[in-house]
């Protein structure tokens, strides 16, 4: 089966089973992976099983609930973020507060792109870009340029020094007063872009302070930055 | 559960947001253990498939945060997903090179202009109703336990081909009666 073949008649009708037969499970492994990468290609496809999948969610309620052991979560952030949360709070991330750092004033950020509401998020499946990561000695921020031969741009993103592994930066709104909050956390590999969570954009306007921090890698384990600030400066409008 | 607090977590996920992703595991491990527990049949097995769905949690939250799917349905089908691709790998199941589709062409609309709403599968309840009670409940343990249609044949003693032709069928059956 092809993509070409969807949208004639008995292919749409065998297209709509074989969604179903995806969703409802019945599929061997192969054919589960066929019927993965068809969704990749064709987006009408993917469509079908979305909606069966949609269609079909109120059987969900035939699972029950039921408790893992108690150790499920720390695997999962051990196997996500590579420390124990109660190894984070020593050592360089044992840091003086957040607020000296701020007065400290570093130098200002240009924050590369920050996206407020994307409409749909479309993996590209453009060639892979040249990248050249730049650093200078002792600096905790290092510059990711990449270029893309296809479209003639280049981006610049900003990394944490060090192995990617390891600190990942953090982006924070820092209002007059309270806590500082999270804009989210600079992604490995991404392209610079943030989604601004939805009860923040509003607090984005000209005027207001935002920081960078470092952070153990995957971000902040606590909600509130951890480690020093490496950058912060003031938005305005362009 | 809050729908909107789901989708609200998931959307701070998106950003990298660690205290977001402790407390949206906090709230759904339970039903997602379940998924995986009720597929697999063996509490290691669940926990380990339970740690890979959230660690595809945390990589996904991104693509979700630009959806508009219920997030409760998002995140049960990667459950789901992930156990019945654990499953599949212990338990290979032989495959037909020639599967024959012995379908009636019906007409079916596409879903373009389809916006999946968070009650939408209300409606499938009905549709159930309307199928062979046998038939049904095949859908539905296919569904909930992840069975194959070589396991659902063993189970229901009937041919593979048959309880294929069965399954088939009341997918074309649910679809039509979805779009009335």
């Amino acid at each position: 089966m092809t993509p070409g073949e969807y949208g004639h008649e008995s292919g749409r009708t065998q297209d709509e089973v074989l969604a179903g037969e995806y969703v409802l499970g019945v599929l061997s492994a192969e054919a589960r992976r066929r019927v993965e990468q068809r969704m990749v290609a064709d987006r009408g496809f993917a469509l079908l099983v979305e909606r069966w999948q949609s269609d079909l969610a109120s059987l969900n309620e035939d699972y029950q609930e039921d408790t893992p052991g108690a150790g499920v979560y720390a695997h999962i952030e051990r196997r996500l973020f590579g420390v124990e949360p109660s190894v984070v709070a020593t050592g360089i991330w044992n840091t003086a507060s957040f607020w000296r750092w701020v007065a400290l004033g570093a130098s200002t950020v240009a924050v590369a792109a920050i996206v407020f509401a994307s409409s749909v998020y479309q993996p590209s499946r453009t060639p892979a870009p040249i990248v050249a990561q730049l650093s200078a000695p002792e600096n905790p921020l290092n510059l990711l340029v990449s270029f893309d031969a296809a479209t003639g741009r280049a981006k610049i993103v900003p990394v944490a020094s060090g192995a990617r592994e390891e600190k990942s930066l953090q982006l924070w709104f820092v209002p007059e007063s309270g806590n500082p909050r999270s804009l989210g956390v600079f992604q490995p590999g991404a392209d610079g872009e943030l989604l601004i969570p939805a009860d923040l954009r509003q607090t984005m306007t000209a005027g207001v302070r935002i920081a960078v921090s470092l952070e153990p890698f995957g971000g902040s384990p606590t909600g509130l930055p951890t480690g020093p600030i490496v950058a912060s400066g003031t938005t305005r409008q362009l | 559960m809050q729908t909107n607090d789901i989708a609200d977590l998931i959307s701070r996920v998106a950003t990298g947001d660690r205290a977001a992703f402790a407390s949206l595991y906090k709230i759904t491990n339970p039903k997602l253990f379940a998924i995986c527990l009720r597929i697999l049949k063996h509490r290691p097995n669940a926990e380990e498939a339970l740690q890979e769905v959230y660690i595809k949690v945390w990589h996904r939250a991104r693509t979700f945060a630009a959806g508009s799917g219920s997030p409760a349905t998002w995140l049960a089908a990667i459950a789901r997903n992930h156990a019945i691709d654990v499953i599949r790998a212990r338990k290979p199941v032989t495959e037909d090179i020639n599967e024959a589709y012995d379908l009636a062409d019906e007409t079916i609309s596409t879903p373009e202009q389809h916006v999946v709403m968070a009650d939408e599968g209300r409606r499938i309840d009905n549709c159930m109703r309307e199928l062979d009670a046998i038939h049904a409940g095949a859908v539905r343990r296919a569904y909930v336990e992840g069975l194959s249609y070589n396991e659902l044949a063993a189970d229901l003693d009937v041919p593979l081909n048959t309880v294929r032709t069965w399954l088939r069928r009341s997918l074309l059956k649910l679809r039509e009666c979805m779009q009335r």
